[in-house]
């Protein structure tokens, strides 16, 4: 773990991380695992296989004179490990609720996912709406009447997404959810609210910084020595297996994160 | 609610209660039945008659129809023994084993018969496909076109030549009194399926079946009605009609009720369940590409809904379903099991799994019992999403539930094995394939697998993605290799898993079909992936430590490296041909049923392209079928083919599969397959895995 420190700079390496367990949530194929490889390893797969059960990954970052190592569980969004979200978003501080701003119905999802962490999850988590795969709808505007009008970026875009997703009705180029209608829905529930791409990279630091600027770091740093429970592993805080758990492997990745904290 | 409940009570309590795992047989690695069960401490040289397991066609069918729960079983065992009898055009062998002369005897009449039908069959020919099968639906086999055979010699022997068969035969001799006090034990275990054996054997492509054709319903369906309805089957839909005419006359039962409501053809066109495309998913079922197609698998729920095509979007073709469901509940009105259909080329194959019907519609040459056994696979790879108790639960609730957005995203696992078992003998064999290494090397693997074991650990594996590196163990539990294969193809058929560490429930079937377990899974290295399996949900972060402590018990050791040698190279096949010294030689496949393995060379010239590679295992398929027909098992085959000269060699203790080139002698395939064996004796521990580590669980 040490050698991920590095990109953290010098000043913060011999400091003990902050350690954020976050979640991602959100109907299957909205992007979430494609989010996470993008903050990782910032890197992007087309056509990325569904995951199963859920994947841990682990990210440093630094802000400002803290370093924070992100934890973070990338759910499958599949009706058949919906029973298993529970054990990944208790004890977590902070969750992402992924929708796709081309299928309005992921909004839904999304509204329901948002439901169940008020009434089950910790009350303090700080909750991240995101609308996912802008690049599909760039340079149009909200419900887009003006298909005439498309400049040279959006031509070529729509056309090599026309190659991607042509057969799919639900992934047509068009906005189905307005930025406006989501955001509008975020700030009455009191969630932080973006748009990204994890195809292009748009935005996507921006979710975990603001995440991070969020959450009261210092308060999980006292408590953390106590019996900070570990999403899967229960309540044994089992900090130093954490830390270990994401092996050299990840490690090596990390340098190249792309966070911007 | 629709939610499965992985909740690991279920899991945990199962796995905990130690009684209860005794009373499971397959968990345990019991003296009476090892080979249903992966028993790697049981070592080759154990080949005392009095350790052996129970010879090959007993547990092969156990292992397999057991599976499948066809159960055809063990109702073959007492004819099973007669080897005898010539080929056609052959010299007759008398039958080697005394003892078993008079069946042998009594069978020969029907034997001549079917005998002949085998060859018109065409069924050990070289190509797969220019072979009309001939053969009807009654099972009585027709006599036609076997002159066309007369320069593929097949000699089936029933004596042996060499001294190293002479010394088998005493082996096997021993085998069959344990086997005979074997079957008793087996015959109360399946004696709830024997009633379905009856008539898988009435529709089973064996010919052999003619002396039971009495009992046939001749009633239930005339073959003119059936070609009739497949017909449906293949062109255009118009077919939901078709399939309800037929039963209206019918007392009105259960299914044919949702058969005739099915309504959700055009406007329930719900595809893309778990958001992802589908590979052949978009392809039009009205196309001549669709129906070309060597090998469609169907999968839909007992009350007729979609939900699962190999091919084509499977909710535009639930007309078919429909049709497909209509046949089903015809025979089951009648109190019958509509088990196989040969129609022409095509063989239809069902698996019924109440609430799933599987379906398979071949082209393939592949057997009936092959091909149900690959729809037994499929049928696992749902359940170890599902678990048998939620499946049944769900349509307990709702009958006509629309499985797929539950099963949502599996559909590339069931794409993928569909691939595999074309591919993979391991399927055909019931064995793994280990990597090839080094014996000291695997053994130092397992070893710093055995130190960083923990308490909610299971099983611990080491895998490139199809081949096994190691296996930990608790010294009461085995691994079948049912399950083994599940977790090859749930590894080899999705890239997901390289880019985390996963945490994922699964349900393998064979070990507890009504619980999850769950499974750690991580690449440690490029194709070695680690996969720890705890029936704890909650264990994670535990399983995480244990990769962690292995990685840098590896790395100190300087292992990791050149396991990822081993693995790259293992992944082009391990060890080449070349290396076994012997020219005439050009593949093989070898396995151990000691150790339920199998290894491999390397395919290479003249397989080395993919459509050589599949004739070369529809090859291996068919002899390895003939070699292990239930009403007449062989030793050995010799099979002389337009392209290849084959071997076949089942003994009790391994079975080999052996391709030379076209104008080898018999006797020269004779020396060189000892030679083979000889070689693969000495190559054994670094080929297979001889003793896989184990710990105690329960002390
Ligand atoms: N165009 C575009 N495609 C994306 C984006 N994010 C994900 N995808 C694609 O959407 C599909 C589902 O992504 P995945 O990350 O697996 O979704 P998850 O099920 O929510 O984890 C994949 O084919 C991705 O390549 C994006 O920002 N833009
Ligand atoms: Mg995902």
């Amino acid at each position: 773990m040490s050698q991920a420190n590095d990109a953290a700079g010098p000043a913060a390496s011999n400091m003990k991380p902050v350690q954020v367990k976050l979640v991602l949530l959100g109907e299957a194929a909205v992007g979430k695992s494609s989010l996470v490889l993008r903050f990782v390893n910032d890197e992007f797969q087309l056509n990325k296989e569904p995951t199963i059960g859920a994947a841990f990954l682990t990210q440093k970052c630094r802000l400002e004179d803290k370093v924070i190592k992100f934890e973070i569980w990338d759910t499958a969004g599949q009706e058949r490990f919906h029973s298993l979200a529970p054990m990944y978003y208790r004890n977590a501080q902070a969750a992402v609720i992924v929708y796709d701003v081309t299928k309005a119905s992921s909004l839904e999802k999304a509204k329901s996912w948002v439901k169940e962490l008020q009434r089950q999850a910790n009350p303090n988590i700080v909750i991240a709406l995101t609308g996912n795969k802008v690049d599909l709808v760039a340079n149009r505007k909200s419900r887009t009447q003006n298909d005439g009008e498309v400049d040279e970026d959006g031509e070529q875009d729509a056309q090599e997404i026309d190659e991607d997703e042509e057969d799919d009705e639900d992934y047509a180029i068009t906005r189905q959810v307005p930025t406006e209608e989501a955001s509008a829905y975020a700030q009455e529930s009191g969630l932080l609210f973006f748009e990204t791409s994890a195809k292009n990279g748009q935005g996507v630091a921006e979710v975990f910084t603001e995440i991070a600027k969020k959450i009261p770091l210092e308060h999980i740093l006292s408590s953390s020595r106590g019996a900070r429970a570990g999403g899967v592993n229960g309540s044994n805080g089992r900090v130093d297996l954490q830390n270990g758990a994401n092996g050299q492997r990840l490690g090596g990745q990390q340098e190249k994160g792309g966070c911007a904290c | 609610m629709l939610s499965p409940d992985m909740s690991t009570s279920a899991a945990g309590s199962s796995f905990t209660s130690p009684i209860q795992s005794a009373t499971s047989p397959r968990l345990m690695p019991t003296k009476s039945r090892p080979t249903t069960a992966l028993v790697f401490g049981q070592q080759a040289e154990t080949l005392q008659p009095h350790l052996l397991p129970p010879p090959l066609q007993d547990t092969e069918s156990l292992s397999s129809d057991d599976f499948v729960l066809s159960a055809s079983s063990s109702s073959p065992a007492p004819t099973g023994t007669a080897t005898a009898a010539g080929g056609d055009s052959h010299s007759k062998v008398p039958s080697a084993r005394s003892g078993l002369k008079t069946i042998s005897d009594s069978l020969n009449q029907d034997d001549q018969s079917s005998e002949s039908g085998d060859d018109a069959d065409g069924r050990l020919t070289d190509t797969e496909s220019e072979q009309v099968r001939a053969r009807t639906r009654t099972g009585t086999p027709v006599i036609a076109g076997r002159t066309n055979n007369h320069h593929h010699g097949t000699t089936e022997h029933g004596t042996t030549t060499s001294s190293a068969l002479q010394s088998l035969r005493e082996i096997e001799e021993h085998d069959h009194e344990g086997r005979q006090t074997q079957l008793q034990g087996l015959e109360s275990r399946f004696r709830t399926t024997t009633l379905v054996a009856q008539d898988q054997d009435l529709t089973s492509d064996g010919g052999d079946s003619t002396t039971e054709s009495d009992i046939q319903p001749k009633s239930a369906m005339d073959p003119a009605q059936i070609q009739d309805q497949l017909k449906v089957l293949r062109p255009k839909p118009s077919s939901g009609s078709v399939g309800n005419n037929s039963l209206s006359s019918r007392p009105k039962s259960h299914l044919q009720r949702t058969a005739s409501m099915k309504s959700y053809d055009s406007d329930d066109i719900s595809n893309n369940h778990g958001g992802y495309q589908k590979h052949y998913g978009d392809e039009d079922h009205t196309t001549s590409a669709w129906t070309e197609h060597r090998k469609h698998f169907f999968i839909l729920s007992s009350a007729g809904k979609p939900i699962y095509a190999r091919y084509g979007d499977e909710s535009r073709i639930s007309s078919y379903m429909g049709v497909i469901q209509a046949l089903i509940s015809f025979f089951a009105d009648n109190d019958d099991t509509l088990r196989c259909i040969n129609a022409g080329e095509h063989r239809f194959v069902f698996l019924l799994k109440a609430p799933l019907y599987l379906v398979c519609v071949s082209r393939s040459g592949e057997s009936e019992s092959q091909l149900r056994d690959q729809l037994g696979y499929l049928y696992a790879q749902i359940i170890s999403v599902l678990t048998q108790s939620q499946m049944t639960k769900i349509f307990e609730q709702r009958n006509n539930f629309d499985l797929r957005g539950l099963i949502g995203g599996t559909e590339i696992f069931l794409d993928s094995l569909g691939k595999l078992m074309n591919t993979y003998p391991g399927f055909m064999l019931g064995a793994i394939q280990c990597l090839t290494m080094p014996r000291e090397l695997r053994d130092k693997v397992g070893a710093v697998l055995g130190r960083a074991k923990c308490k909610p650990l299971l099983y611990a594996l080491l895998v490139t993605p199809t081949q096994l590196i190691t296996l930990l163990r608790p010294r009461t539990h085995s691994m079948h290799p049912a399950d083994l294969h599940l977790i090859f193809n749930l590894l080899s058929g999705s890239t997901t898993f390289e880019s985390s560490e996963s945490w994922t429930p699964i349900c393998l079937p064979k070990f507890n079909n009504k619980s999850f377990l769950h499974a750690y899974i991580c690449y440690i290295a490029k194709k070695v992936c680690m996969l720890l399996i705890s029936p704890d949900k909650d264990s994670f972060f535990e399983m995480s430590n244990v990769k962690q402590k292995v990685v840098e018990g590896l790395e100190a050791g300087g292992m990791l490296a050149s396991l990822e040698n081993y693995a790259a190279a293992g992944t082009r096949g391990g060890f080449s041909v070349g290396d076994t010294g012997i020219p005439g030689l050009r593949h093989f496949l070898y396995k151990s049923r000691v150790n339920v393995q199998f290894t491999m060379p390397e395919l290479t010239e003249p397989y080395a392209t993919t459509s050589a590679r599949k004739r070369l295992l529809r090859q291996y398929q068919n002899m390895n079928e003939r070699m292990h027909r239930k009403t007449r098992p062989l030793k050995l085959l010799f099979h002389v083919g337009e392209q290849e000269t084959l071997l076949g060699w089942v003994t009790s203790g391994f079975e080999l599969y052996a391709a030379f080139g076209p104008l080898v002698s018999k006797s020269a395939v004779v020396l060189m397959s000892n030679k083979l064996l000889k070689w693969i004796r000495k190559q054994e521990d670094s080929l297979l895995i001889l003793n896989s580590p184990s710990f105690e669980k329960f002390k």
